[in-house]
């Protein structure tokens, strides 16, 4: 029995799902045409946009926690550093998210972390990579099953950073130099 | 008993369709890495052989369901390059991984459901073994106009 591609209330349903948001949720139902610009009020992609933003922004916070705490694996990490950097870059889009930023290697200023507190990095070099490995999984993971709600460029570009995070999660548990 | 064509579904029949032909070069591309790697390279091309093969077969009933005739295997491929060394064989399977990687984000991008799902999941594994087999990672896997 063939499964059916699902059909376009069911998608939006879905979207406004993740979303999350009242304004989101009145697009619910709405008929036909592509979703890609049909919104009126704040677009349900800006949103996925932004909430994408933050996270691999957080995530580029914590590599610089790492580094911070372990100078020694600063060489390593510096290609994987840059990586997420781009990302938040390129998810930002088009516009300007509020909240985003270059990726510029400046510290994180005290006492303007917003509302999740960081996790500590972890005092042993292997154990720092393990949580930053975790870390990466975790996103990649969140954003693999996100994408399903995303318009299809957008859904394109965060499967390919969900995929970038898999490989950065191999990168991280792997014994350099081993291959090649 | 097909389903309704519809201009989407169009899309992702011909996302399919290609991501099946690179699949098919794959394979192809991995009996010959097998034949001139040794050891543990050449088990992780055996197991990427075998990954391929059955992605390639979930495409072909994808495109079945999709209401399309599965695009064959051609005879040979012309190589990129000539395969002699190890070395040689790592480099055609890492850029074997970035072909395919390239039609599995075209396939996210037209499909949606589980097709979706599945073209992420393979983009992913992709990603990996072309890190695996070239030590390093690229920022935007699957996007060759981020490269």
């Amino acid at each position: 029995m063939p499964w059916t591609l699902p059909s376009s209330p069911s998608r939006r349903s879905l979207l406004a799902g993740l979303a999350g948001s009242a304004g989101a949720a009145l697009l619910t139902g709405c008929s036909g045409g592509d979703s890609r610009g049909a919104g009126a009020a704040v677009p349900p992609e800006r949103q996925m946009r932004e909430a994408a933003v933050r996270d691999s922004a957080r995530l580029l916070e914590r590599y610089d926690a790492t580094t911070a705490a372990h100078p020694a694996l600063a060489q390593r990490l510096a290609p994987l550093r840059t990586a997420v950097a781009a990302h938040v870059t390129a998810l930002a889009g088009p516009e300007p998210a509020p909240g985003s930023f270059s990726g510029s290697p400046s510290a994180t200023p005290s006492g303007v972390t917003p509302a999740g507190v960081p996790a500590p990095v972890p005092a042993g070099e292997a154990d720092a990579l393990t949580a930053l490995a975790d870390a990466e999984r975790s996103l990649s993971e969140t954003r693999t099953v996100e994408l399903a709600g995303a318009p299809g460029e957008l859904a394109r570009l965060l499967a390919s950073v969900a995929a970038c995070g898999a490989v950065h999660t191999y990168l991280l548990t792997s014994t350099p130099g081993a291959t090649s | 008993m097909k389903p309704q064509p519809s201009a989407s579904s169009a899309g992702a029949l011909e996302a399919a369709q290609a991501a099946l032909a690179a699949e098919h070069a794959a394979a192809y591309g991995y009996g010959v890495i097998g034949a001139r790697t040794a050891g543990a390279r050449a088990t992780e091309a055996r197991e990427a052989y075998s990954g391929h093969l059955a992605r390639r077969d979930a495409l072909v009933r994808t495109v079945r369901e999709l209401g399309g005739a599965p695009r064959p295997s051609e005879a040979a491929y012309a190589l990129p390059f000539e395969v002699r060394t190890p070395a040689d064989a790592e480099r055609l399977a890492a850029d074997i991984e970035d072909r395919v990687a390239g039609a599995y984000s075209d396939l996210v991008r037209a499909a949606e459901g589980p097709l979706r799902r599945m073209a992420a999941d393979a983009l992913s594994a992709s990603a990996v073994r072309a890190a695996r087999w070239r030590g390093v990672g690229v920022a935007f896997p699957g996007l060759t106009e981020k490269r």
